[in-house]
């Protein structure tokens, strides 16, 4: 591939293409959910995945290692993992001469792609573990520090309908995944075909597209990608728009929005957006790049009021007015204190 | 490096389309300040009771144009605009962003800005489209409306206060004579206030402004006799004679206005001995009759000494009998130019009412006084 920046994303706009032909293969639909995990492997983000058993969390995961080339490792959380379970631990080994010596065994943590499954079933100590490994892509054990390879990816899933007995997980660890996602339940077309493809085997199909180093360098290329002042700025008020306590709250915030996302989610949406651009062969960031992330991107970040879940409202719901409560402001100039270079690359 | 101007090229056309529409909204916004503008003028025009829609379709014309510029300069188009409107169009914000990247030398830079000319070329003129709001038709209709209404408000309507000042200048008279009459009889002018109480009864039921006057001189020379006959005082006379001018002069302001409201031409002026011999004489004639024997009185008056005034008044007025020597001798040419006459006793009232108040101030010399009592009270009017 040459190094020419036009060339490369082409390249990966086509590469992108095949790997979700490749995905195709073993998961049916769920389109929203591949983009979304793909672009956060792409972005170096964590994705929390939501969805009922059976709908293909694992198999998804497995999928996707298949066709970037990338080491898959499986963790099922149970309420009586230890951190040691994860990380890996030192573990005392005697030689031919008797002689005793440590050795550190890594855990499942050491891969690329990692499926935490039922996270919210570990005990909150066993979360942290998994979760400081998400944020600085290493891990201490033994006294040493080991540092996980790249690209390292977390998809950690959440079972909805079974919360007894679980640790839910704080805001504040909910705020290290990029996304959100939710697998829904197939429609009747989708079964059929699942039903079929999983008759002959149950094995992954997909083939390897690209590997781990290209998606490095996928992530170098988006950040090349131009953002619009404007565009940033809306990114930046749709993210605003979510706090209540501000002047500035929309009225959608103040009746159904008890906390509202942090400034990480800014930084999720513009890296989303311009990996979005690129991987549809554009060379600057839309504004419907920053609305196709935000429901991902503040669904797991945003509290509702007691009375919005009384009335079932539910968070995309809310999402999605607040979207159209900005939207009309998007050609509002950005606040004085602004900067206004029209090119930004944060 | 491409320069932002070169860039701007590229939007021009679809500037000027958007530009096209803006004109349309500078030219409704034109249209209504100017409907209001000549709505105003014309109400204007009617409360000043003026005529005609000149001036006001010359304000419109001028408020029209200046709304219009104004509008035009503030609306037209920017390119950022255009390039947003033309993005809105699923160019995904790649015209925006390649003005914002115009003079960049990067790479990136370059292939966006190819990209977006690449896509522009798909978007056709006619695409691109400004809504015109229904609020701005609705304030030009109201404007019409109001404009219409200005139109057909009849002028009329404006000059009722005309009709009103007529019967606020009649009570006004009515009132002052009222309040005069009541401080005569408080000061115990019975002849005084009596002579007031008639004329207000008089005025009260006058169909004419001249009949009203000619009430208003009755009323001063019978005040005047009411002097002379010791019925009354001399200040308080004056001060009636006083008010009573004021009232004179209220009714003869408001015929000249009723006058000059109704387009009358040049009122005819008859002076006595002057123009055709038979109307004029028919109508001196008249005056001559009761001029005549006040001329008795005067004619010599004006010939002889003030001590002989009197006698000689008199005699000399039954020695010439003639309507010439009447008229002849009248002392004063002084003629009303409505009616176009003179009453004597009009002119006489006036210089017996001076004659009261410089003697009563002392201003008439004690050697002289008797004698101009004496003829004052000689005189048959």
């Amino acid at each position: 591939m040459d190094n020419n920046i036009n060339d490369r994303i082409k390249f990966f706009s086509g590469r992108f293409a095949e790997i979700k032909r490749e995905i195709s293969k073993d998961i049916i639909g769920q389109t929203d959910v591949v983009d979304g995990t793909l672009t956060a492997i792409i972005a170096g983000g964590n994705v929390l995945l939501e969805g009922v058993p059976g709908v293909g969390k694992t198999r998804l995961v497995r999928s996707i290692g298949r066709s970037l080339n990338l080491q898959f490792s499986r963790i099922q959380f149970t309420p009586d993992l230890m951190p040691a379970d994860v990380t890996g631990t030192n573990i005392i080994e005697k030689d031919d001469s008797g002689k005793s010596s440590q050795r550190f065994v890594p855990g499942p943590i050491f891969a690329n792609i990692i499926l935490a499954d039922e996270i919210n079933r570990a005990t909150p100590k066993t979360q942290s573990a998994l979760l400081e490994a998400m944020q600085e892509h290493r891990v201490t054990a033994g006294g040493k520090t080991w540092v996980l390879m790249e690209p390292f990816f977390v998809l950690a899933t959440q079972n909805p309908i079974e919360q007894d007995g679980t640790y839910t997980l704080p805001e504040a660890q909910m705020d290290r995944f990029m996304f959100k996602l939710i697998m829904t339940f197939p429609s009747q077309e989708e079964l059929r075909d699942i039903v079929l493809i999983t008759q002959d085997t149950n094995e992954e199909r997909a083939n390897q597209v690209i590997g781990g180093s290209d998606l490095l360098q996928m992530r170098e290329t988006a950040k090349e990608i131009p953002i619009l002042d404007d565009v940033l700025m809306y990114a930046v008020r749709i993210v605003t728009a979510t706090h209540p306590e501000l002047p500035t709250a929309p009225e959608t915030t103040k009746n159904n929005i008890r906390f509202g996302a942090s400034p990480r989610s800014v930084q999720a949406l513009v890296t989303a957006a311009r990996i979005r651009a690129m991987l549809d062969g554009r060379y600057n960031v839309s504004y419907e790049d920053i609305e196709a992330f935000a429901a991902p991107v503040l669904r797991h970040r945003i509290k509702l009021t007691y009375d919005a879940i009384m009335e079932k409202r539910t968070i995309d719901q809310v999402i999605a007015a607040l979207i159209s409560e900005v939207g009309i402001r998007r050609f509002s100039k950005p606040s004085s204190g602004a900067d206004r270079n029209p090119f930004r690359r944060p | 490096m491409v320069r932002s101007e070169t860039l701007s090229f590229h939007i021009s056309e679809y500037r000027r389309r958007l530009g096209m529409f803006s004109a349309l909204k500078a030219l409704l916004f034109g249209a209504t300040a100017g409907l209001f503008a000549f709505g105003a003028a014309v109400l204007v025009m009617k409360i000043i009771n003026r005529s005609g829609f000149v001036i006001p379709a010359v304000i419109f014309a001028a408020v029209f144009a200046a709304a219009a510029a104004a509008a035009l300069i503030f609306l037209f188009p920017s390119y950022n605009y255009t390039a947003k409107k033309l993005d809105d169009l699923g160019l995904k914000e790649r015209t925006s962003t390649m003005l914002a990247l115009a003079g960049s030398p990067t790479e990136i830079a370059a292939l966006q800005r190819n990209d977006a000319l690449a896509h522009l070329g798909t978007v056709e003129k006619k695409q691109l489209r400004e809504r015109i709001s229904t609020l701005s038709i609705i304030l030009v209709l109201a404007a019409l409306i109001f404009a219409s209404v200005c139109s057909a408000i009849p002028a009329a309507w404006f000059q009722r206060t005309e009709e009103k000042s007529a019967e606020e200048v009649w009570q006004d008279v009515l009132e002052m004579l009222r309040e005069e009459q009541e401080r005569l009889e408080q000061q115990g002018e019975e002849a005084l206030s009596d002579e007031m109480k008639d004329l207000i009864e008089k005025l009260e039921n006058s169909d004419s402004i001249l009949n009203a006057i000619g009430d208003i001189n009755t009323a001063e020379e019978n005040a005047v006799d009411d002097v002379l006959n010791g019925e009354a005082s001399p200040r308080s006379a004056r001060e009636m004679i006083e008010v009573l001018e004021e009232a004179k002069r209220m009714l003869l302001d408001l015929e000249e206005a009723e006058n000059a409201q109704a387009g009358e031409g040049e009122m005819e002026i008859m002076i006595p001995g002057e123009g055709e011999e038979g109307e004029e004489g028919e109508g001196q004639g008249e005056e001559p009759a009761e001029g005549g024997e006040e001329g008795e009185g005067q004619g010599e008056n004006g010939k002889q000494q003030p001590d002989n005034a009197g006698q000689n008044g008199r005699g000399s007025s039954e020695e010439r009998p003639d309507e010439e020597e009447k008229e002849s001798n009248k002392t004063e040419l002084i003629y009303d130019p409505i009616s176009g006459s003179v009453k004597y006793g009009d002119v006489f009232s006036v210089y017996l009412s001076e004659y009261l108040k410089n003697s009563e101030g002392g201003e008439i010399p004690f050697e002289l006084k008797d004698a101009a009592d004496a003829y004052f009270n000689s005189l048959d009017r």
